[in-house]
């Protein structure tokens, strides 16, 4: 599977669970963050000549009482209504006018926390739930009739939410969310604020109130009408109150979350679905919201299945027990401008080699490097092989880079005797196989070994080693043995100490450029390393939502061709300057 | 030992109390505890901490303040072998606590210890533990956290993720959690509370970053958790938790500073606030909550730092909260410690320092004075010796009356707290803190308070016999003698101390000797003042000390001056910020309505405080002879009383020949002696009275176990006294193996042939024994003379059947005589007591110390001490007075009953 279709044609996809967003709900429920309450009262009032819509809130201190009064004018009015007493009912409505209690219905009612689910096979809508834990809603059914309540206790009431889709370009913001949200989103550009669960909650307000579903909710039959039209009017009124960004009645408040730096993957479009899944038979855990993100301005695909993710990724989750909260999965081809630059960095650190000069860089992870000396009149040509080897899951421990490094010494050994004569040619290399005197080792193959895992806030940690190559003889060196030799083999084994000096000059500039035993124990080193232009994103952010999520257990998945993280949500709290 | 009210001394016989106080060295059979890593602590009851900590072997081991004992702390090990980790949860509401360590790769859990009903002395042997282990067994267990309701452990396992585990503690099943990201080790966790849920804070290591994080227990509903990252701009090396009013933890974090993260409340706005002050890397934190006031205690490589949000503005002479203070230097070179609130100490610290060899040190503030207090925790230690300054008073009851002061009890406090020794036990005693000490027939005691610097307090003792509390200033003459030094010597420069040794070092500026003393001659006339008449007027004075030049500056406060130390207490100030002023130091001194107001001024820094007690002047007077680099330990060879060890020596010796000629005399005389009782008896057989044998009437009157003479109170001649409890500790050694075998053999004899006399006399006859195995122990220690015993012998069997008495006597001659064939050799030999062997052993060098030795020390200590005050030299200076006083020894047995 190509990763674009296993991230539904989009750059990057974070899937957060429905136990997750539930779980957030009901926490920011409990921390009083959304309101426990619905208390409305609202009617029509006087204004010159003019019935004008009113209402009040719960905030206001005389909610109860006036509650109270309102059920009161109205049961006299009934009760003289039934005995023919118009005048009665003349003074008792103008009682009601005056002291501006001229409701149509009210909420008293206490919530507990709001929850969604996603909807098998709909990816572009969720049902959001509302459910009460107690109280009434009062109605009044014409203006000289009694007030009648119903018991909210234990009543839900379910409707369908699209999810809201949230465009970003460098240019233009399109927005198809609110209002709210196009302040910040205009102030601040696309940050890891808009990944909060209060941001979601803040995209559920396109919700069409009155497609409740029926299935879900569990209202009185013979109050449906009024219920359904309360709800309506309810969110009317309050969705109008500009004052304070509420969301379908609840009141939230944006989390303060800092700007994030830069990150090397920053998304520049955002838009929202949702996948269904059975998986192990845990729907709660394993559905998913995704945020559907695209890169560098990239336009977000805009065919039907756009979106639409095959699977949730969240079945792809190695750490499932309760700290996880989802999957955050990149196309594998963007991940691998990463490791372009890694490739990048190795050739760097073999071009400032001193005499060494690049054949060719990375062509089919292949890079070639020559360098050329010459002892007295002797000469020892040498070529660097660097090969890109692999880039694989490593374990426990993230992502490993192979380099390999293979090198080739070619020794011309000249006399100068009425003009240049080769005496000898030989040659070492990392596959050589013949030792004499000062080789000991037969040759082997040098290794430069990245292991890419995941730091805090997104970050990359670049941990390394380094195997030195060792070259040894291609051809058996003894065979040069006997008298008429002596000499020349003189000459050879002084050359041969040569190679080694000038294969150990350069090996032993890698081992210093990179550290020979891993970051640990060359904590100096690193910082040289963190240095060199190429490579200094190691210390940047590579992932943009680092200051609301976690990011562990970085990984390849090869056969949806992503790179996944295991997510955790979890903001930061810090100073704010 | 019961005593018939109607014997006893009540408020009507006209107790008197006499007293001295006296600043001189004392001696104490302890050791410093070893201590290697972490150290917790607990008050387990009012003022009684429990400390906890490992020793240099990584052993757990705990450290329990013991009212009344011996050092006043006891030890006890709460592992066999080493201990990874460990750390102790009080639960508030139901008052216990309980311990979790690990040990052998398991986590043990102690069962709940309750505060009320433990008996902590034996903690040690009473408490019990559950383990539990990681799932798997590759996992190496390396860190323990206990809550009230949960116990976590880390693991760590190579190559992998570290992981943890909760456990309830209902059930001890553990469930493990993995970290949100990819974390190698997990270096410090605690169970707390976040966001209006239960977690885990947790600071683990991913590479070589540093994350900080809440992690609460799985929601039931959902599994699933709140996780919140706590940042800063830098590295986070440990934290805290203090819970407020709300459950929630108050965290505190630090890295070179200290961060404070509250839970917002129904809002997303977290508080995080950034402490005063930028103290390089804080290895260990930790903080205290009382109502609003929080303190914090940060460590770092230069010591120990503390800082309070209860600011003490000097300007109204109140405290604010919520205002930081800058951090000052509590303990230098401190690596590890625990601190501890109480309410007469204000704050008590433990720290351990790797630096002087791991001793476990207390450091505690007095809430009366805010002055700190410093000494090293000590467990007894039968070969210990440690030398304490101290101030010491002696206090004495006489009363005319022929009653007894046995089984009353006397109440001790003080005017600022102390820790102080009383007979040997140590005690907290306080304003609100008293004590009860128990008297015997002896109604006397001495009180040491080890001290620091020449400050000291009042004590005040109470008894139902007496008609009104009596203070006892234990300062006593001491600073009635610097001020006479002052006064006699040419100026501060010319004084020599008693080795004759210049106080003030030579090339000291003459200038600042002289602001130095101006200083000091107002610090004493002060503390003369606020002792002798607290309404006399004092006049506005002031002074400076140091480096200015050199005029002694007199100036009103001024108007404007920056703060940088605000916020600190008189106590702060002189524990932290005094020792590091460079500069010059300027005083004024004025009476104000509530006490004497103190504007000290450093530089550009001005410090205000109102002080009440004598002990703050005295402390100030300290602190300006440190700033001519003159210390308490110059002070104290200046001003205590130092014990002339040779001339001691020296008498006890004359003693000790004395004893060996008696006893040659006493072996020659004991035919006589026989011969005497055999006569008196047989003489007066049939009609036996205590009067026929000619003992003279008050005998019978007055209790033979009272001493017959009466000394004036003296810490001094009574300093060996005041440590007789050494001789018969209970605790230690049975008797018979505390002295030479050829007594005990002959004791035990003796008791052996006894026990057959009582069977035929009685129980009745036990009650009248007991007073004369009282009298003979008196005699063999050398509290009572031979003749005094004799008479109290025959005095007691009167009434007996004569045939059992002159068997009783019998018996006593046998042994008596068996007991002088051995004396010479048995005295002579080497006696091991507690802190008497080790103290001789160090003023002698080298000499062993004999039964003998240790009867003629005590006899031989106040006789030189008083013989020096008395004449000013000491008693054996001249060879022919000992020869005379030896000789006399040879005729000191001899009856002459003519």
């Amino acid at each position: 599977m190509k990763g674009k279709e296993t991230l539904a044609g989009y750059d990057m996809v974070l899937a957060l669970s429905e136990n997750t967003i539930n779980y957030q709900f009901q926490e920011l429920h409990k921390r009083n963050i959304i309101h426990k309450k619905w208390g409305i009262l609202s009617g029509k009032t006087k204004v010159g000549d003019k019935n004008k819509d009113f209402h009040i809130t719960d905030s206001n201190a005389d909610f109860k009482k006036k509650l109270k009064r309102w059920i009161d004018l109205q049961k006299q009015i009934t009760e003289a209504r039934k005995n023919n007493k118009w005048s009665e009912i003349g003074r008792l409505v103008a009682l009601v006018e005056s002291e501006n209690i001229n409701f149509d219905f009210g909420w008293d009612a206490n919530l507990v926390a709001p929850t969604i689910s996603i909807i098998q096979k709909d990816p572009k809508n969720l049902i959001l739930q509302i459910s009460f834990k107690s109280g009434k809603l009062y109605h009044r059914a014409e203006e000289t009739s009694a007030v009648e309540s119903f018991n909210l206790k234990g009543l839900v009431y379910a409707f369908t939410v699209p999810i809201g889709q949230l465009k970003v370009t460098k240019d233009q913001m399109i927005m198809d969310a609110g209002d709210q949200v196009e302040n910040v989103i205009r102030d601040s550009g696309l940050t890891a604020q808009d990944f909060t669960i209060e941001s979601l909650f803040l995209n559920f307000q396109d919700a069409n109130i009155s497609t409740f579903d029926k299935n879900k909710s569990t209202f009185p039959q013979e109050a449906s009408l009024a219920f359904q039209v309360a709800i309506e009017n309810y969110f009317n009124i309050i969705l109008h109150d500009d004052e304070h960004p509420y969301v379908l009645g609840y009141s939230i408040q944006r989390k303060k979350i800092k700007a994030t730096e830069k990150a090397m993957f920053q998304p520049t479009s955002l838009g929202y679905s949702t996948s269904h899944s059975n998986h192990n038979k845990k729907p709660g855990q394993f559905s998913s919201l995704n945020f559907l993100m695209m890169l560098n301005d990239t336009k977000p695909p805009t065919n039907t299945t756009a979106g639409i993710l095959p699977a949730s990724l969240i079945e792809l989750g190695k750490d499932l027990t309760s700290t996880t909260d989802g999957v955050f999965g990149l196309q594998k081809n963007h991940f691998n401008i990463y490791v372009k630059s890694l490739d990048a960095y190795v050739q760097t650190t073999f071009e400032n080699l001193k005499g060494v000069k690049l054949s060719h860089g990375f062509e089919n992870n292949v890079m070639v490097l020559t360098k050329n000396d010459k002892h007295i009149d002797d000469k020892i040509d040498t070529t660097y092989t660097v090969t890109r080897e692999y880039v694989q899951n490593d374990g426990n421990q993230g992502i490993a880079v192979r380099y390999r490094i293979d090198i080739k010494v070619e020794v011309h050994v000249i006399m100068k005797l009425f003009g240049e004569h080769e005496v000898k040619y030989l040659s070492l290399s990392t596959s050589g196989e013949y030792t004499k005197d000062n080789v000991k080792d037969k040759g082997a193959s040098g290794y430069l070994d990245f292991t890419i895992t995941t730091k805090k806030t997104g970050r990359f940690d670049l941990d390394h080693n380094f195997t030195k190559p060792k070259v040894a003889y291609d051809s058996d060196p003894n065979f040069f043995s006997g008298d008429v030799f002596a000499i020349i083999l003189k000459v050879i084994s002084l050359v041969i100490t040569w190679v080694f000096a000038i294969v150990d000059a350069v090996v032993n500039q890698i081992a210093v450029d990179l550290g020979g035993a891993g970051s640990v124990s060359s904590t100096k080193l690193i910082e040289q390393l963190n240095d060199i232009d190429v490579l200094n994103q190691t210390n940047k952010i590579i992932l943009p939502l680092g200051k609301v999520y976690t990011f562990k257990n970085l990984r390849i998945e090869d056969k949806k061709d992503i790179v996944a993280y295991d997510i955790t949500y979890a903001p930061t709290i810090e100073k704010q300057n | 030992m019961k005593v018939d009210p109607q014997f006893q001394i009540t408020k009507d016989d006209n107790v008197t109390v006499a007293f001295y106080s006296e600043l001189m060295s004392n001696y104490f059979p302890e050791s410093a505890i070893d201590a290697g890593e972490s150290i917790c602590s607990l008050m387990v009851a009012p003022e009684q901490p429990f400390i906890f900590c490992l020793d240099k072997e990584g052993r757990l081991q705990g450290i329990l303040r013991s009212e009344g004992s011996a050092s006043g702390w006891v030890k006890m090990m709460f592992s066999e072998g080493k201990v990874a980790s460990f750390e102790l949860e009080y639960n508030v509401d139901e008052d216990y606590f309980q311990l979790a360590k690990v040990e052998d790769n398991k986590v043990w859990i102690s069962d709940e210890i309750p505060l009320d009903s433990t008996q902590f002395a034996t903690l040690d042997k009473s408490i019990s533990w559950s383990s539990i282990e990681a799932s798997n067994a590759s996992e190496i267990i390396n860190k323990v956290s206990i809550g009230v309701e949960h116990v976590l452990f880390a693991t760590e396992t190579k190559n992998k993720d570290a992981n943890y585990y909760v456990a309830e503690l209902d059930d001890l099943d553990p469930k493990p959690y993995t970290l949100p990201e990819n974390g190698m080790k997990i270096t410090q966790f605690e169970l707390g509370n976040f966001q209006y849920n239960a977690g885990v804070f947790l600071l683990y290591d991913i590479g070589k970053e540093r994350s900080f994080i809440f992690q609460s227990f799985p929601d039931a509903k959902y599994d699933k958790t709140t996780k919140i990252r706590f940042e800063s701009d830098e590295f986070i090396n440990c934290f805290t938790l203090v819970e407020s009013d709300d459950a929630n933890d108050i965290v505190y974090a630090a890295g070179t500073q200290i961060h404070q993260y509250i839970t917002a409340i129904e809002s997303n706005d977290f508080e995080v606030n950034t402490l005063p002050g930028k103290l390089g890397n804080i290895k260990k934190i930790a903080a205290a909550r009382n109502e609003d006031e929080h303190s914090v205690w940060s460590l770092n490589e230069n010591g120990l730092h503390y800082q309070t949000n209860h600011f003490f503005d000097q300007k109204t002479q109140t405290f604010i909260d919520d205002k930081w203070t800058q951090p000052i230097v509590m303990v230098k070179d401190a690596d590890q410690f625990s601190c501890v609130k109480g309410n007469g100490i204000r704050n008590q610290l433990f720290a351990i320092s790797t630096k002087h060899g791991s001793e476990l040190t207390r450091l505690w503030q007095d809430k009366v004075t805010t002055l700190w207090n410093t000494h090293t925790l000590t467990v007894q230690a039968i070969d210990g010796l440690k030398e304490v300054e101290s101030y010491s008073a002696h206090i004495r009851f006489n009363s005319k009356a022929m009653k007894t002061f046995q089984g009353l009890n006397v109440r001790l406090s003080a005017d600022s707290n102390l820790f102080v020794y009383v007979n040997s036990k140590s005690y907290h005693i306080g304003p609100d803190h008293e004590v009860d000490i128990p008297l015997n027939v002896l109604a006397e005691f001495t009180v040491i308070c080890p001290v620091k610097d020449i400050a000291t307090s009042k004590i005040y003792i109470n008894a139902d016999f007496l008609k009104e509390t009596q203070a006892i200033n234990l300062k006593g003459k001491v600073l009635e003698r610097l001020e006479e030094k002052l006064t006699k010597a040419n100026g501060l420069g010319e004084i020599t101390d008693q080795n004759g040794k210049r106080l003030v070092a030579e090339g000291t500026d003459p200038k600042v000797l002289e602001s130095a003393e101006e200083g000091i001659k107002q610090m004493l006339s002060l503390a003369k003042t606020m002792e002798n008449d607290s309404n006399a007027p004092l006049q506005r004075t002031s002074f400076s000390i140091g480096n200015t030049n050199g005029e002694i500056q007199r100036r009103g406060i001024p108007k404007n001056y920056s703060l940088l130390n605000e916020g600190l207490t008189l106590g702060d100030f002189l524990h932290s910020v005094w020792d590091g002023a460079k500069q010059a130091v300027e005083f004024i001194v004025e009476k104000v309505k509530t006490g004497i107001q103190f504007v000290i001024k450093i530089g550009e820094q001005v410090f205000n405080w109102i002080v009440t007690t004598i002990r703050e002047v005295g402390s100030f007077i300290q602190k300006i002879f440190d700033a001519i680099k003159v210390f308490f330990k110059d002070l104290f060879d200046l001003l205590a009383f130092l014990f002339d060890w040779d001339a001691i020596v020296e008498t006890k010796k004359a003693f000790k020949d004395f004893t060996n000629e008696a006893i040659l005399c006493l072996k020659d005389e004991i035919g006589n002696i026989k011969d005497f009782v055999d006569k008196t008896l047989d003489e007066q057989i049939g009609k036996f009275s205590p009067e026929l044998v000619d003992i003279p009437d008050t005998l019978s009157k007055v209790d033979p176990s009272e001493p017959s003479e009466k000394s004036e109170a003296d810490p001094r001649s009574n300093w060996l006294n005041s440590k007789k409890d050494y001789l018969h500790d209970s605790s230690q050694k049975p008797l018979k193996e505390r002295i030479p075998t050829e007594f005990s053999s002959v004791f035990e004899k003796f008791m052996k042939d006894l026990k057959e006399i009582l069977v035929k006399s009685g129980e009745g006859f036990k009650l009248q024994m007991d007073i004369i195995f009282d009298g003979f122990k008196k005699m063999i220690k050398g509290e009572m003379q031979f003749i005094d015993f004799l008479k109290l012998l025959l005095q007691k069997l009167a009434g007996l059947s004569l045939f059992l008495v002159k068997q009783l006597m019998d018996l006593i001659f046998i042994s008596l005589e068996a007991l002088i064939n051995v004396a010479l050799v048995g005295l002579n030999k080497a006696w091991e007591i507690p802190l008497i062997t080790e103290l001789y052993k160090s003023i002698t060098k080298s000499d062993e110390l004999t039964f003998l030795d240790v009867m003629c020390l005590f006899v031989a200590i106040p006789t030189t001490v008083l013989y020096k005050i008395g004449f000013g030299k000491a008693p054996f200076g001249e060879g022919t007075t000992k020869e005379e006083f030896v000789k006399r020894g040879s005729t000191i047995f001899q009856l002459n009953l003519n």
